[in-house]
């Protein structure tokens, strides 16, 4: 006891005392492995291996991912290029994911061949099986979570798929999305259950499988004789798993470093150019459920994986003889041969095959009138759901949809009412249809008409039923949410708002109807706040922000005092805005009234009513919810009667139809309406005829697959006949026009003074959708430049957009008479004024002209560039992913790597230096030593030396026991002194 | 040495690059960008060429702030006071007191803030008022007759110019 004990041993004595170290350590290690180790016993460890590859680099994306749908794709494409060695986390963390199933694929076709799970091992297999269950639930979340397209259309197929199964499918859809359609509480929910549940259940599994497997050991060779060697799990096995793990690993960082985890353009609900495909883990599957149809698709989506699954559980409890020579059970390796075979070539024709877009048996079943999928509203739940893109609703076109002449006419027909949805799909469901925003301006612009048709008195549509309702309430509306917001109210019944047109401002009743509608005095209130008081009453100064709805309701008497009372010499407080401050200059006194109004108004103010939400929010349920009401509304515009007597096919007639069938709220004429829709007011310089304008409207997908613009089919030919006179020469009936620009003037002075406001908001939302293209007009728009797009998907829309003019791949010569250059301008090469080395600098370059057009020099252009940005014709997601076409057709890499750290051929190049020096050493030391080998074991463990470990543990136990018993109270050093 | 030792210190040795092809990556990226500081950036002010000489005069421009991945882009505005083509004087238009925005006065010559009336001369003196120092200058640089500006905002309420 006395005799001098080093402090190491001391300390591990003490540990040893309260946790049993050497016990788990050799239960860890001793192992023996009948038959001797083998390279193919080492899947099982590289698994393991892998998975802790995964949790390692999983962990260290944490430090920069954010799961939210503004800002996942952003963080992810920082860590990727800003952050130095990024690229390899992610990289490593995608190809790991991957490697991850495939050697989990191959190490339960290394089980099956030998056989390993037949009695007393069956749990161990099915603990796999729960483990390899676990590592597609990892796949599938984990794609959603950089929100790329890739990864938004994943989770739509993917919860679409779950959403065919019987009776429970839509909970199921809704719960995995967490609502009706693909938002933040997808995200949230995806990125929950990726980062905390699944890795929790797989570190559970994962300890029961090895238990499990432990508790029996190794299975040992198949071949009956007894099995004359031995070897051990420590380290001969170790060394072997080593060895190939370095080797995976070693692919592992190659693959990172010259092929780039992939990711497209950030999601974009609108672009329905996509083609969405399951990760390649799932294809077979997806391909397998191509084979059902119609109401039979839960057979795909349900039995078949089920069948699966269960298949899979059940191999140990159908194969129990006691055989396990693969060569002796022909039937079981057969089967197991076929289920392989025929999961991979479903693989590869999943892969090959085009998602069902352009396939016959997609376009035949959208144009069936039986078939669900022919009624997009429906389209969600329906059989072919994954097929045929299903996720886009009403308004847009699926993408299936884009191809082919039958679709068109589905996807056109469905956008004017909900009513062709099959009996058996309950009509709640089209609002769950992801397509989110639906196309924002499709139902403004329905719904707007009616608004406008009342202020025009010779519309044709005045004979609508609603006729008798004052003017709707979206007339007066600043800015265009709005008008979408109270057209989700705008049913008949419902709408008590009138419009005061001598005032500028129009007080609402304040229905009891309206609660998820802006209050009228909000939209009259804010646009002055913004234009005139925030310069100082922002969230910047130390003075009351009164961007902030709620603060400027709390103050609206000392707001209305200074405002009106001071001014009027009636309240002793300095008048607000100062006397003599330019704000005061531009502060009118019906800007004055208006406050005024506010703080009396009739029903006065609710409290705490959000600002409206900017023009075309990305916020999917919000625009989902409008068009849905406003599509099964009965006051949409299109479905009602042609009026025989107003049907004239004069100019007159057809500008009074461009302001009440709605058009005007989308498309600028005469530099007057909306912005929504491309400027019209040089259709005619653009050579088009009368009849391509006729068919632009009635079905534009024709034109432009792509096409947010809703079919108008319910004119007649007459009224179609005018609209497109008027459109091809609109100054010569400035009075058929008379009324539209009286309104849309009206409209004017608040939508401009909104914009301040939706600037604001843009700022403090920064949400990719919103940038407002008006108030960063003259410089590109730096969402988008800085915003990293896709370019093989940018490749898609160039085509669709850009190719006619600028020629396929951007190099074609398109003629352009009576321009200077005679030509549209290549894009490859660029010219050299715009090219630059740096992404952002080039992409800020192009940037400008597909924001705001362009006119090319000349005396006069037939093509101009069109503004696809300010227009909205694409959004910012879609220029993100042309730009970086673009980019990529003059060599520029828009995803290039900033911050390295170390570039990926220096890494690659480093690692294989660090382990060729290892491998030589090892080789050095195997020279020197195996002189000493054993070599009548054939290099492997003796069974001596297993015995000898076993001893060392049993001497271990039985010292610490002794030692216990006889000094229960001090041992200190005992175990050593006896050593 | 045995077999089972040499099998050991191979492991070892294996252990050791895999450990760096993993552990270099990981300790890289979590150091690498704590020193990739938020510089200050210049922005383009646009309508500086064709400023009057020796008058204020309010001029517009963006400022992208980046926060990592964070972006956020809002318009600012600044008096700038054009000496000659390559000099000027750049005026935060941010009040001093409590953060409104003062105004120029063209008649009076004098910047007055419309929230609490503090007075400052053209060089940015208080002349009047409740504000605690004078008005603030900006850093700024002119290149090639384009004046950029670097924004920032500064503590109101107090005696000294700090940056916040
Ligand atoms: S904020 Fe300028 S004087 Fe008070």
């Amino acid at each position: 006891m006395d005799s001098p004990v080093k402090p190491k041993h001391r300390l591990r004595q003490w540990v040893e005392k309260r946790w049993p170290v050497a016990s788990v350590m050799r239960w860890g290690t001793v192992d023996e492995i009948p038959g001797g180790t083998r390279f193919a016993y080492v899947l099982g460890s590289a698994t393991l291996a892998l998975f802790a590859v995964l949790v390692i680099t999983g962990v260290w994306q944490l430090l920069y991912y954010v799961p939210t749908v503004d800002h996942a794709y952003d963080s992810v494409m920082f860590l990727r290029l800003q952050v130095p060695l990024g690229w390899l986390v992610h990289g490593l963390h995608y190809w790991a994911a991957q490697a991850f199933i495939v050697v989990m694929g191959l190490h339960m076709a290394r089980v099956f061949i030998w056989a390993a799970y037949k009695k007393p091992r069956e749990l161990t297999w099915v603990l796999g099986v729960v483990l390899l269950l676990l590592g597609a639930a990892f796949i599938f979340t984990g794609a959603i979570l950089p929100w790329d397209s890739l990864g938004y259309w994943a989770g739509v197929v993917g919860t679409n798929m779950a959403g065919t199964v019987p009776l429970i499918g839509n909970f199921l859809k809704l719960l995995m999305r967490g609502g009706d359609a693909m938002g933040q509480m997808t995200l949230s929910r995806a990125f929950a259950v990726h980062v905390a549940i699944l890795p929790a259940l797989t570190f559970f599994f994962i300890v029961a499988h090895i238990v499990a497997f432990r508790q029996f050991g190794s299975v040992g060779p198949w071949k009956p004789k007894k099995p004359e060697k031995t070897g051990s799990f420590w380290p001969d096995q170790t060394f072997k798993d080593l060895l190939v793990v370095a080797v995976i690993m070693m692919a592992l960082i190659c693959l990172s470093a010259f092929v780039r985890a992939p990711i497209s353009g950030p999601a974009d609900p609108l672009d329905n150019s996509y083609t969405p495909k399951p990760e390649w883990n799932f294809l077979f599957l997806y391909e397998a459920l191509k084979a059902f149809k119609g109401s039979w698709e839960w057979m795909g989506t349900v039995v078949i994986p089920a069948l699966l699954v269960l298949l899979l559980f059940a191999v140990p409890f159908i194969d129990r003889n006691e055989k396990r020579n693969p060569f002796r059970r022909p039937v079981a390796m057969l089967s197991g041969c076929m289920f392989v075979a025929v999961i991979l070539v479903l693989t590869f024709i999943g892969h090959y095959s085009n998602s069902g877009a352009n396939t016959p048996a997609s376009s035949a079943t959208a144009s069936a009138p039986i078939n669900q999928v022919a009624a997009p509203a429906a389209s969600a739940p329906s059989p072919a759901a994954p097929e045929t893109a299903p996720p886009v609703s009403t308004n847009a076109p699926a993408p299936a949809a884009t191809a082919s002449a039958p679709t068109n006419q589905v996807a056109a027909s469905a956008n004017s009412a909900v009513s062709p949805a099959p009996p058996e799909t309950p009509p709640a469901i089209s609002t769950s249809v992801p397509a989110p925003a639906a196309v924002a301006p499709a139902p403004t612009n329905q719904v707007a008409a009616p608004a406008a048709s009342a202020a025009t008195p010779t519309a044709p549509e005045t004979t609508l039923p609603v006729s008798t309702n004052a003017p709707a309430p979206a007339a007066t509306a600043p800015a265009p949410a709005n008008q979408v917001a109270a057209s989700a109210n705008a049913n008949p019944a419902a709408s008590k708002q009138n419009v005061i047109p001598s005032q500028t401002n129009a007080v609402a009743d304040n229905d009891s109807g309206s609660t998820n509608q802006s209050p009228t005095y909000l939209r009259e209130v804010q646009p002055i706040f913004a234009a005139s008081c925030a310069r100082c009453h922002n969230p910047q100064t130390r003075i009351y922000n009164w961007l902030d709805y709620k603060s400027a309701f709390a103050d609206r008497w000392e707001i209305r005092r200074r405002v009106w009372d001071s001014w009027k010499g009636w309240y002793y407080k300095e008048a607000m805005p100062l006397p003599g401050s330019p704000e005061s200059l531009a502060f009118t006194d019906a800007e004055r009234l208006t406050i005024r109004k506010w703080v009396d108004g009739d029903g006065g103010a609710v409290r705490g009513v959000a600002p409206a939400p900017a023009p075309i929010a990305p916020e999917p349920t919000n625009q989902v919810a409008g068009s849905a009401t406003s599509a099964a509304s009965p006051a949409v515009p299109g479905s009602s009667q042609p009026n025989t007597t107003a049907a004239t096919t004069d100019l007159q007639a057809g500008g009074g139809l461009f302001v009440s069938a709605g058009c005007v709220t989308c498309h600028k004429i005469e530099g007057k309406g909306g912005v929504a829709g491309p400027d019209l007011s040089h259709e005619a310089k653009l050579g088009r005829s009368s009849q391509w304008l006729i068919t632009q409207i009635t079905d534009p997908r024709k034109h432009v697959p792509t096409t947010i613009m809703p079919a108008h089919k319910n004119l007649t030919q007459s009224q179609l006949k005018g609209l497109a006179d008027f459109i091809l020469n609109p100054s010569s009936s400035q009075a058929g026009l008379g009324a539209g620009t009286e309104s849309s003037a009206k409209i004017q002075p608040s939508a401009s003074a909104a914009q301040p406001a939706q600037e604001q908001q843009n700022t403090t939302n920064t949400s990719p959708n919103s940038a407002s293209p008006a108030t960063d007009a003259p410089a590109a728009s730096a969402t988008v430049v800085k915003m990293i797009g896709d370019p093989k998907h940018g490749a898609i829309l160039f085509d669709l957009d850009c190719a006619k003019c600028h020629g396929k791949d951007g190099e074609g010569k398109v003629a352009n008479p009576g321009s200077q250059a005679g030509v549209v301008s290549p894009l490859a090469p660029i010219s050299r004024g715009l090219f630059s080395d740096d992404p952002v600098v080039f992409a800020a370059n192009i940037d400008r002209f597909i924001q705001h057009g362009a006119t090319p020099p000349g005396p006069a252009p037939a093509l101009q560039m069109p503004a696809f940005g300010t227009t909205r014709s694409l959004t910012v997601q879609e220029i993100a992913n042309i730009e970086a076409y673009v980019l990529s057709l003059n060599g520029v890499d828009a995803a290039k790597i900033i911050h390295p750290g170390i570039t990926p051929l220096r890494f690659v190049e480093g690692t294989v230096a660090l382990f060729a020096v290892a491998l030589l050493a090892i080789g050095g030391l195997w020279i020197r030593s195996r002189a000493s080998f054993p070599t009548q074991t054939g290099g492997h463990t003796t069974p001596e030396e297993v015995q000898n470990l076993k001893h060392e543990v049993a001497a271990l136990k039985h010292k610490l026991e002794e030692m216990e018993t006889r000094n229960p109270k001090d041992s200190s050093g005992s175990i050593d002194s006896q050593q | 040495m045995g077999r089972r030792k040499f099998l050991v210190c191979a492991c070892g040795i294996l252990a050791a690059p895999l450990t760096v092809a993993i552990g270099y990556p990981l300790a890289a990226s979590l150091v690498g960008t704590i020193y990739h500081q938020s510089k200050l950036q210049f922005s383009k002010t646009p309508g500086f060429d064709s400023a009057p000489r020796g008058q204020p005069i309010k001029l517009n421009f963006t400022d992208i702030e980046t926060d990592a991945y964070l972006r956020t882009e809002t318009s600012e505005e600044v008096w700038v006071i054009k000496h000659s083509p390559t000099e000027a004087t750049v005026f935060s238009p941010v009040c001093p007191h409590m953060g409104c925005r003062s105004n120029w006065n063209p008649e009076l010559k004098k910047f007055i803030c419309p929230c609490h009336g503090s007075i400052f001369s053209i060089t940015g003196k208080v002349e009047g008022g409740p504000s605690p120092r004078a008005l603030d200058t900006l850093t700024h640089k002119i290149e090639n007759g384009a004046l950029y500006v670097q924004w920032e905002r500064f503590e109101t309420g107090v005696a000294k110019k700090v940056r916040v």
